[in-house]
């Protein structure tokens, strides 16, 4: 599995991800990838934007989002349905 | 001898036997004959010549209980409700059938179902569906209209992330079968071997990866 992000000004970050997210791994995985993510892109904040995945609302994420001065854009819609075809 | 009857023989016919016995000194028949002609037992007929003598109609006698609520007209008018709207819910069929009726006619949505049942009107789940829902298209709708006036500082320090899984060998989800239309849910999976062929021909071009996840 793999994260990744990209924002107005380039790409960020591609890591892999080799377990399942859980709400413990995801803080993990952020507070690694972001400060990186930040030089890149060269921002001091974000608003982070996320389909509202399992793990993307766990009570311990919210902590480590205000330490790395990142917040979510406020009403996002929820996943995109899916769109099969035959 | 023994002859074949129905369990229920109808009203005419009953009341032709009857007369039939009544008279049979005159008509010169025998009760044998009779039996044979009506297709009624003998030793039932004489009970029929008694009830002739009684009550020359020979109606059925009245019951004990409670008469059934639903007719042959009011059943008709159930079903024609069911089939105009198939996919409407049995307990919204029913109040709109109870409305004009009197309080003793009204029935339960048990009694509904079971007699649409009866009629093979069962329910059905329909195999495809909208994929977005009244609420998913009011979100999108509020979220559109909430960042329509945003300009570019706004969207330059917004940062898209998202996960995806890649699977380089074989999947390991459900494997689509490609079926002619109208075979949807046969067995025959004489089809299934073409769709492994293509999956594994495509597989061979991510073979020349260092590691495979």
């Amino acid at each position: 599995m793999f994260w990744g992000c990209i924002s107005w000004s380039g790409q960020g970050v591609l890591t892999l991800i080799e377990e399942t997210l859980r709400g413990q791994s995801y803080t993990d995985l952020l507070a690694n990838v972001i400060p990186e993510a930040f030089e890149i892109l060269d921002t001091q904040s974000a608003k982070l934007v996320q389909d509202h995945a399992r793990v993307h609302g766990h009570h311990v994420v919210e902590d480590t989002k205000y330490i790395l001065n990142i917040r979510s854009l406020e009403s996002y819609p929820s996943n995109s349905p899916k769109f099969e075809f035959n | 001898m023994e002859i074949e009857t129905s369990h229920y023989i109808p009203q005419d016919l009953r009341a032709i036997a009857g007369w039939e016995m009544t008279n049979r000194a005159d008509s010169g028949k025998k009760v044998t004959q009779i039996s044979k002609e009506l297709n009624i037992s003998y030793s039932h007929l004489y009970n029929l010549e008694k009830k002739y003598q009684c009550d020359p109609t020979m109606a059925d006698a009245e019951r004990l209980g409670r008469p059934p609520k639903i007719d042959e007209r009011s059943e008709r008018r159930m079903l024609r409700s069911v089939r105009t709207r198939p996919f409407e819910k049995a307990t919204v069929l029913t109040r709109e059938y109870n409305l004009g009726i009197e309080e003793e006619s009204k029935v339960s949505v048990t009694r509904f179902r079971e007699i649409a049942c009866q009629n093979n009107l069962a329910a059905r789940r329909p195999s495809h569906k909208p994929f977005l829902k009244e609420d998913h298209i009011a979100n999108r709708l509020a979220f559109a209209q909430q960042y329509v006036d945003r300009d570019m500082r706004f969207w330059r320090n917004a940062l898209f992330a998202d996960e995806s899984r890649i699977e380089v060998r074989p999947s390991d989800k459900r494997i689509l079968v490609r079926r002619p239309d109208g075979q949807r849910y046969s067995k025959d999976l004489s089809q299934l071997g073409r769709m492994v062929v293509n999956q594994q021909c495509f597989g061979g071009v991510f073979r020349g990866l260092d590691k495979e996840y």
